[in-house]
């Protein structure tokens, strides 16, 4: 038992050392990219909003690996950060507009499908759905509250998939939770579903990425 | 891109400006909020404004929602007849807000009900004439509110529907009825399986003082039974399913002010709060309507509730082939039509 474990470890500890020095041989590059501007419908399930935002390109690994097969897989990994403003209207409940700022990663394979995740913090600012009445009942006072609505914070998930086209585009489709808080239930979660088009302007916003190229082959 | 921003600005500060909708007619359909401190809860006004007769329905839960009022029977029979009037209870249903768990007394949810219809005389008239419903819960809402200052002296009458004033008596009441009814299917070996658990729960808890964890199983119970008691008229509307678009039911909402930790903590507050003696202060006009196989509000609580009462204008129906979720729906809505009509 104790010499298995023992061999376990020595095969981990082997195998990180490896990869570690095989990092080091990676190369890296900058290069100078424009950010990315994306719009899309936001419904929150069946209620109508809009969501447009920019993506600022952090990084970009591209990965090379040799399948079972002897194939080559290529996948690339970029990183973003984000900049959202979302909106959505719920008749008779509330419009809500929201502000987040937020990290993404995008997995690209080569014929343009991809994958992303999108982790967001952010402020929302609700608009409650019909006018709004403050009634002081000691006073008996009655007064029109304009603009009545909450101010929440808001943590944002969500998944999605897209495809992306040759001219600096792409389609996607992706769930969100926004998830605001503090609220009247403690916290108060509302799924969304975008679909939209994202798209690389030329020499728009121009950041600096960083690439870096991995090679993963197999063992002899 | 100064312009667009500003031009966006502007569109959402155009939007957030809402109308002030007051619909005097046969059909009205206004919605508003009511906002108190920290809470704002959202008030439905439908059918007859134009006969200036509103009847206020305070549901049930806690946490609960007026959507689960709005069944087709109620707008056919009753909306045709006069306004009706969907308030949802702080935390409950499309209610908003950053309401901290200490605003959640019994007293608040009494004050809220007063400044809605303080609300509805501002809106529609001070010469409108008010009914209040209560059902379940609501009937807690609406003694606190009728037995505090003259608040009784806004209503024209009190509609007691399958409701509890009492939770002590209310748990005492559905332990007797499910271990009677219990015990006689287990006799009669009818559904033993499904009883059984309810029987046993029943005999390993004697009656007496239930505490709060009691009172929820024993409600539970309650619920279980009434899936499975013979003789309950079919009762087809599945307001919450249909309610989630033609409504556009806040889903998430609702069913978070069902199960929050701060409901959970009112619920265990409401455990000694009675009001069988101070309703003697109570004098408007009563109908007070059951369902015989209520097992989550039983009859007996309409009882205790006629025997404290300070009104001498009572009425009771006892409904047959009802428990608690209004099954013989036009029997309901037309008694209450009749209630209101001969107390105008």
């Amino acid at each position: 038992m104790f010499i298995g474990m023992k061999r376990i470890a020595f095969i981990f500890f082997a195998h990180f050392w490896a990869v570690s020095l095989f990092a080091q041989g990676e190369p890296v590059a900058t290069t100078m990219v424009s950010s990315n501007l994306k719009i899309a419908y936001n419904g929150s399930i069946v209620y109508p909003g809009l969501r447009c935002g920019l993506e600022f390109p952090i990084r970009q690994t591209d990965l090379k690996a040799i399948l079972k097969n002897n194939a080559w897989k290529n996948v690339s990994k970029k990183r973003y950060a984000t900049l959202e403003l979302g909106y959505y209207h719920h008749p008779s409940f509330h419009d809500n507009v929201f502000l987040l700022l937020g990290w993404q990663t995008r997995k690209q394979r080569p014929k343009g499908f991809f994958t992303e995740f999108a982790s967001a913090l952010g402020y929302s600012r609700t608009f409650l759905g019909g006018e709004t009445y403050l009634v002081d009942n000691n006073t008996g006072n009655i007064g029109r509250v304009h603009q009545a609505g909450y101010n929440y914070a808001v943590l944002a998930l969500g998944g999605g998939l897209g495809y992306a086209f040759r001219h600096k585009s792409a389609l996607y489709l992706r769930t969100s939770l926004l998830t605001m808080f503090p609220s009247i239930n403690i916290i108060y979660p509302r799924p969304t579903v975008d679909l939209g088009v994202v798209w690389q302007p030329k020499h728009f916003l121009t950041t600096r990425l960083k690439v870096v190229s991995k090679l993963k082959t197999r063992k002899p | 891109m100064k312009q667009h921003l500003i031009t966006l600005a502007f569109f959402f500060f155009w939007y957030g400006c809402q109308k002030e909708e007051i619909t005097i007619g046969l059909h009205a359909d206004d919605t508003f909020y009511l906002k108190r401190a920290d809470a704002s809860m959202r008030v439905l006004v439908r059918g007859n404004t134009a006969s200036k007769v509103f009847m206020v329905i305070v549901h049930g839960g806690p946490g609960s929602s007026s959507y689960m009022y709005q069944t087709p029977g109620m707008t056919d029979i009753v909306e045709k007849e006069m306004a009706v009037v969907y308030y949802d209870q702080r935390n409950a249903g499309a209610s908003q807000g950053n309401t901290s768990a200490g605003d959640f007394r019994l007293d608040e949810y009494g004050n809220d009900l007063y400044a809605v219809l303080k609300l509805l005389q501002h809106r529609y008239g001070d010469d409108v004439k008010f009914f209040v419903l209560s059902k379940s819960f609501g009937g807690m809402v609406a003694s606190s509110f009728m037995t505090k200052d003259n608040n009784q002296t806004m209503v024209k009458g009190w509609l007691f529907v399958d409701a509890s004033h009492n939770y002590q008596l209310n748990d005492s009441l559905t332990h007797e009825m499910l271990l009677r009814v219990g015990s006689e299917h287990l006799a009669n070996n009818h559904h033993a399986e499904k009883w059984k658990p309810i029987v046993e729960y029943c005999l390993k808890n004697p009656p007496g003082p239930f505490n709060s964890h009691q009172s929820l199983l024993l409600n539970q119970y309650g619920w279980e039974a009434q899936k499975i008691i013979e003789g309950l008229e079919q009762n087809d509307n599945n307001v919450l399913h249909d309610a989630i678009f033609c409504e556009n039911m806040p889903i998430t909402s609702y069913l978070l002010g069902r199960t929050n930790a701060a409901d959970r903590r009112f619920n265990h507050s409401l455990n000694n709060i009675k009001f069988s003696h101070t309703l003697k202060k109570v004098t408007i006009p009563v109908l007070v309507c059951y369902g015989k196989l209520d097992f989550v509000c039983p009859q007996g609580l309409g009882d205790d509730f006629l025997a404290h009462i300070g009104s001498s204008d009572t009425h009771k129906i006892i409904f047959e082939h009802s428990a608690h979720r209004f099954e013989e729906q036009e029997a309901y809505y037309r008694a209450f039509v009749q209630f209101v009509s001969d107390h105008l």
